[in-house]
C-alpha cells in the first residue's frame, strides 16, 4: 500500500478508537431526535406563534409543519454547533500524538511529514463527512418519515419564502455540500492549531474560542462590525442558507465558497509548513 | 310657501326611496344569479405579492356548496385573504342584515357603474362598511371595498368571463393592508441575516385568484367538505 494511504488508514483507525469521536454522533442523534419529538408533540404551537403576525389578514392553506421544515430548522440549529464537535476530534490529531509521546515514533516512519499531515487532514475530512452525512440522514430522512413531505416555508426574521416541494431536495444536498466545505475549514484550522500545541485541550478550546468570537462579532448588529463581517470566515460558513432563498444568489455563493476554499488552502499550507519546521527533538 | 317646501321634501324623500329601491334591485339581481349555483368546483391559481412573503404562483381546486360550505384542496402552501372570496356574496345574500345606501352612478376605470354602500345592522359584525361598484347592465359586482374592524380595508376587483349568468368571477384581485412582519432572529434561527430590513416596503399586499374550469351544479366528490 502507498505510504500515504497506509498513514490515512492508520489515522482513521486512531479516530475510530478515540471515545471522543463518538461524542459528535451521540450529541447529533440526541439533539435531532429531541427536536423531532418536540415538534411532533407541539409543533403547531411553534408554527402558530410565527404565523400569528399575519393571521389577522391572511390564512395559510397547506401543511406548513412537514419534514422539509423540520429538517431546515434542525440544520439551522445544529450547523452552528457542528464545528465544535469537529474541533473536538481534529484539534487532537497532532497535539494528541505529542501529548501521548507518539509523535516522534510517527516521525521515525519512512513517510514524509507533509504526507503525515495530509493523511491527518484527509482522515479529519472523512470524519467530518461521516458526521455531516449522519446529520443529513437523520435530519432529512427521519423528518420526512415522521412528518411527511411538502412545500418548505423558509422562515426569516423579517419575512419568509415558500419553496415548492419538488424544488427542495437538491437545495438540501447543495446546502450540505457547502456546509461540508465550511466544516473542512474548521478541520484545517484546528489541525494548524494542533501543530503548535503539546496537549489536546489547547487547540480544541482555541478553535471553539475563535468560532464563538467570530460568530458573536458577526451576529451583533453594530455598525462598527459591518466592515469587518465580510472578512470573517464564520460569515461565509452560513452560506449554505443562501440555497433556500427564492432567487438563488449565485454570485454570493461563489464568493463565499471561494473564500472558504482559500481559507482551507492557506490554513493547510500553514499547517504543512509549520509541521515540517516543527522541532520534535526538544 | 309651506306647501312648496313640503312638496319639495316629499320629492326628495321619494327620490331617495326610488334610488334605494334601485340599489336593492341591483343586489337582488346579483343574489338571484348566485342562487342558481347549488355547488361548483373550479381550479384556481393564486398569485401573491406581499412584501414579507415570497411565494411562487400556486394552484388549487376549490369546492363550494350553498349556502356557505367551501373547501380548498392543494398540496402547496399559499396565503389566502382571511375575508374569503365569497364573503361579499354571503353578505348581500342576507338582505335583512344590512341597510343599503345608493350613492348613484360613478365612473370606474372609465366605465359607468353604480356605487352602493352597505351598512351591517348588527353591532357585532366585523364589517363596518362595504362599498360595491356594480355594473348595472350586467348585474355584476366589479369592485368591492370592505372596511373591517380587525383587518383594515380590503379591496377586491372582479373580472368576469363565461360565467356571468351565475355571477362567478374569472379573477379576483384582493388588495389588503399588510402589517410589518418581524419575529425574533433566535426564533427564526436566522442569526446570520445581516440584510437591512426594507423600511420602504409596501404596506399593501395583493393576492390574485385566477379561476378556470368551473363545473357548476355538477356532482361534487363525496365527503369533500369533511
Amino acid at each position: 500500500m502507498h505510504p500515504f494511504f497506509a498513514a490515512l488508514y492508520t489515522e482513521l483507525l486512531k479516530i475510530r478508537a478515540r471515545p471522543r469521536s463518538i461524542i459528535g454522533f451521540v450529541v447529533i442523534t440526541a439533539i435531532i431526535v429531541l427536536i423531532q419529538l418536540a415538534f411532533y408533540a407541539d409543533g403547531s404551537a411553534y408554527i402558530g406563534f410565527i404565523t400569528q403576525q399575519f393571521e389577522s389578514s391572511f390564512y395559510i392553506q397547506g401543511t406548513v409543519l412537514n419534514g422539509n421544515l423540520i429538517c431546515f430548522i434542525i440544520l439551522q440549529t445544529l450547523i452552528i454547533h457542528v464545528p465544535l464537535l469537529i474541533a473536538l476530534v481534529t484539534g487532537d490529531l497532532v497535539s494528541g500524538e505529542a501529548a501521548m509521546g507518539t509523535l516522534r515514533l510517527l516521525m521515525s516512519k519512512p513517510i514524509a511529514r507533509s504526507q503525515i499531515i495530509m493523511a491527518k487532514f484527509c482522515a479529519g475530512a472523512i470524519y467530518t463527512g461521516g458526521l455531516l452525512f449522519w446529520l443529513g440522514f437523520l435530519a432529512l430522512g427521519n423528518s420526512l418519515l415522521l412528518f411527511g413531505t411538502g412545500d418548505l416555508i423558509v422562515l426569516g426574521s423579517d419575512g419568509f419564502n415558500v419553496l415548492q416541494q419538488q424544488d427542495v431536495l437538491w437545495r438540501f444536498f447543495a446546502a450540505l455540500g457547502v456546509a461540508y466545505i465550511a466544516l473542512l475549514l474548521i478541520c484545517a484550522l484546528s489541525l494548524l492549531l494542533s501543530v503548535f500545541s503539546e496537549n489536546s485541550i489547547g487547540p480544541i478550546v482555541s478553535t471553539m474560542a475563535i468560532i464563538i468570537l467570530f460568530t458573536i462579532i458577526g451576529t451583533l448588529e453594530v455598525p462598527l462590525f459591518d466592515n469587518v463581517r465580510p472578512f470573517l470566515f464564520t460569515t461565509h460558513m452560513a452560506t449554505w442558507r443562501s440555497f433556500f432563498e427564492s432567487s438563488l444568489p449565485v454570485n454570493q455563493i461563489i464568493v463565499s465558497v471561494t473564500v472558504l476554499l482559500a481559507h482551507i488552502l492557506v490554513l493547510l499550507s500553514a499547517a504543512l509548513y509549520c509541521f515540517n519546521k516543527k522541532d520534535i527533538l526538544s | 310657501m309651506i306647501k312648496r317646501f313640503i312638496v319639495a321634501l316629499l320629492l326628495c324623500i321619494g327620490a331617495e326611496v326610488i334610488q334605494a329601491q334601485d340599489a336593492s334591485t341591483l343586489l337582488n339581481t346579483i343574489n338571484q344569479k348566485f342562487k342558481q349555483v347549488n355547488n361548483y368546483s373550479a381550479n384556481v391559481q393564486v398569485t401573491t405579492t406581499i412584501s414579507f412573503a415570497k411565494i411562487a404562483p400556486q394552484t388549487a381546486t376549490i369546492y363550494y356548496q350553498q349556502p356557505d360550505r367551501i373547501k380548498i384542496k392543494s398540496k402547496s402552501i399559499m396565503l389566502l385573504p382571511k375575508q374569503g372570496f365569497d364573503k361579499i356574496l354571503k353578505i348581500i345574500a342576507n338582505t335583512a342584515a344590512y341597510t343599503v345606501i345608493d350613492q348613484g352612478k360613478v365612473e370606474l376605470a372609465g366605465k359607468p357603474v353604480h356605487l352602493v354602500s352597505i351598512l351591517p345592522l348588527a353591532d357585532t359584525s366585523d364589517i363596518v362598511l362595504a362599498k360595491l361598484w356594480i355594473d348595472a347592465q350586467k348585474g355584476l359586482i366589479t369592485q368591492s371595498q370592505t372596511t373591517t374592524k380587525s383587518n383594515g380595508t380590503i379591496t377586491a376587483v372582479y373580472t368576469y368571463g363565461n360565467w356571468t349568468r351565475y355571477a362567478l368571477p374569472e379573477s379576483i384581485v384582493f388588495s389588503i393592508d399588510v402589517k410589518k412582519y418581524k419575529i425574533p432572529k433566535a426564533l427564526a434561527a436566522d442569526i446570520n441575516n445581516y440584510k437591512k430590513s426594507n423600511e420602504k416596503a409596501s404596506n399593501k399586499g395583493t393576492i390574485t385568484l385566477q379561476f378556470s374550469n368551473y363545473l357548476v351544479n355538477k356532482q361534487l366528490p363525496a365527503n369533500i367538505f369533511k
